[in-house]
């Protein structure tokens, strides 16, 4: 099934500022998400959003439907630009949270205004659902790497354990997501 | 499949794979390896879900307007720059297309004039926005320029820019740079310009900038703290995103 923004990148392609407006509109609260679990800055995700978008604008002849739907393409490249805005923070300031402050975060996330929480589709409540059954030592591993960017040493170091063990609990952990989401990796095929 | 290559997959998904490790899994896909490409084909897509675990969080509708109000100047800016439009020879024939397109261009026009004036209000209201702010970059500019603890270094392009250069402006007190960069080269899809701090060892990264419609680029960046041996300044093109060692081409460059 083709996603949806395949039919709206075609129009991006093709200089349609409409369809950039649509596209920005069916992914801009789930990048607004990811972006401030990432930088836990209101004003800094919304900066990057906006970034991000205008790329998508600039850039949109260099997407390739064959290596993935539009959708993973934009979540990627806003990833990258908040990854990059946190690893330029980070060498500014010493990192001093301490690691059961992080736990919690990553356990909790930051939670917004609850004026502004929107009811998960059904999707959404397969990922949360299937993510919080993982074993903690399996989504820990996969969180850091996700939303932090720290590579598989830094993760070792962050947790305390040898780095084989934290390869295996990233192959455990994607194993069992890809388990639980088979009905939604269907769908995106 | 083995588990130490499942395991690579995983790792390669999750961008944890180390460089050489990582170079040795692509060369296994470039070479049509099957089972590889259907592994990692999953794993990625479990990867890209996960952000929709997320409670979606809508942004301020600012953040729409001004993206909009961008992309629309850089349009207009564009169609400003283009060549004199030349009517393809099929729309010289006579024309007995042009009753049919003036109806529908009148019915269009009209909805379209109440929809484009509630647009303009809101393009309005965002330009105020965004010229408050460059008056405001301005000022800073103009105070940091005018700041005796400012030190002003020049970076001169190199064989792959040599039209290119920059300004640095290096404020002692905060520990601080500002990087003005002029003429630069058009980006490569994908790529970014990076900014780099050099020292007597390997060069420390920096933020990642973009050129604007005048080839220009800024970019603002604290230096990095514990390091008394920054001997010089560097700009290079790298991956969006920016990498941790230089790998593309250095365009500007400065020893102190």
């Amino acid at each position: 099934m083709e996603s949806p923004g395949a039919a709206l990148m075609q129009r991006i392609q093709a200089h349609d500022q409409q369809a950039l407006g649509m596209l920005y509109d069916h992914l801009a609260p789930l990048l607004n998400a990811l972006l401030f679990r990432i930088l836990a800055d209101r004003q800094e995700a919304e900066e990057v959003l906006g970034e991000a978008f205008w790329q998508v604008w600039k850039n949109a002849t260099s997407y390739d439907p064959r290596r993935g739907p539009v959708e993973g393409w934009v979540i990627k490249i806003a990833r990258n630009r908040a990854l990059d805005r946190l690893r330029a923070r980070r060498r500014r300031e010493a990192h001093t949270a301490r690691y059961e402050e992080e736990e919690r975060l990553l356990a909790v996330g930051p939670l917004p205004p609850p004026e502004e929480v929107v009811l998960r589709g059904e999707q959404s409540r397969v990922v949360a659902d299937a993510l919080e059954a993982l074993p903690k030592e399996q989504r820990l591993p996969i969180e850091l790497a996700y939303y932090e960017g720290l590579s598989q040493t830094e993760i070792a170091d962050r947790l305390a354990q040898p780095l084989g063990t934290i390869k295996t609990r990233v192959r455990l952990g994607l194993l069992r997501l890809r388990h639980a989401l088979e009905p939604l990796l269907g769908e995106r095929a | 499949m083995p588990e130490e290559l499942q395991e690579l997959c995983a790792l390669y998904a999750l961008g944890l794979l180390e460089p050489q490790a990582a170079a040795d899994l692509e060369a296994r896909l470039r070479a049509g390896d099957a089972a590889v490409m259907r592994e990692l084909e999953a794993f990625r897509q479990v990867v890209e879900l996960l952000p929709y675990a997320l409670t979606p969080l809508p942004p301020d509708p600012a953040v729409r307007a001004q993206l909009m109000a961008r992309v629309r100047a850089a349009v207009q800016e564009s169609h400003t720059a283009a060549p004199p439009h030349r009517v393809p020879a099929h729309l010289r024939q006579p024309l007995i297309w042009l009753p049919t397109a003036a109806a529908v261009l009148f019915a269009v026009t009209a909805g379209w004039f109440a929809y484009d004036l509630r647009q303009q209000v809101t393009v309005l209201k965002t330009q105020v926005q965004q010229l408050r702010s460059v008056a405001g970059d301005h000022e800073r500019l103009l105070t940091l320029l005018t700041s005796p603890s400012v030190k002003v270094v020049t970076l001169t392009g190199t064989e792959h820019a040599p039209a290119a250069g920059a300004r640095l402006l290096w404020d002692t007190q905060r520990g601080a740079w500002t990087v003005l960069a002029h003429n630069l080269p058009a980006l490569p899809a994908g790529k970014a310009y990076q900014l780099w701090f050099l020292t007597a060892g390997t060069p420390v990264p920096s933020d990642t900038f973009y050129p604007d419609a005048q080839r220009r680029g800024i970019v603002q960046a604290q230096l990095p703290t514990g390091r008394a041996d920054i001997a010089g300044a560097a700009v290079s093109i790298e991956p969006e995103g920016g990498v941790s060692q230089p790998t593309g081409p250095i365009v500007l460059a400065v020893k102190f």
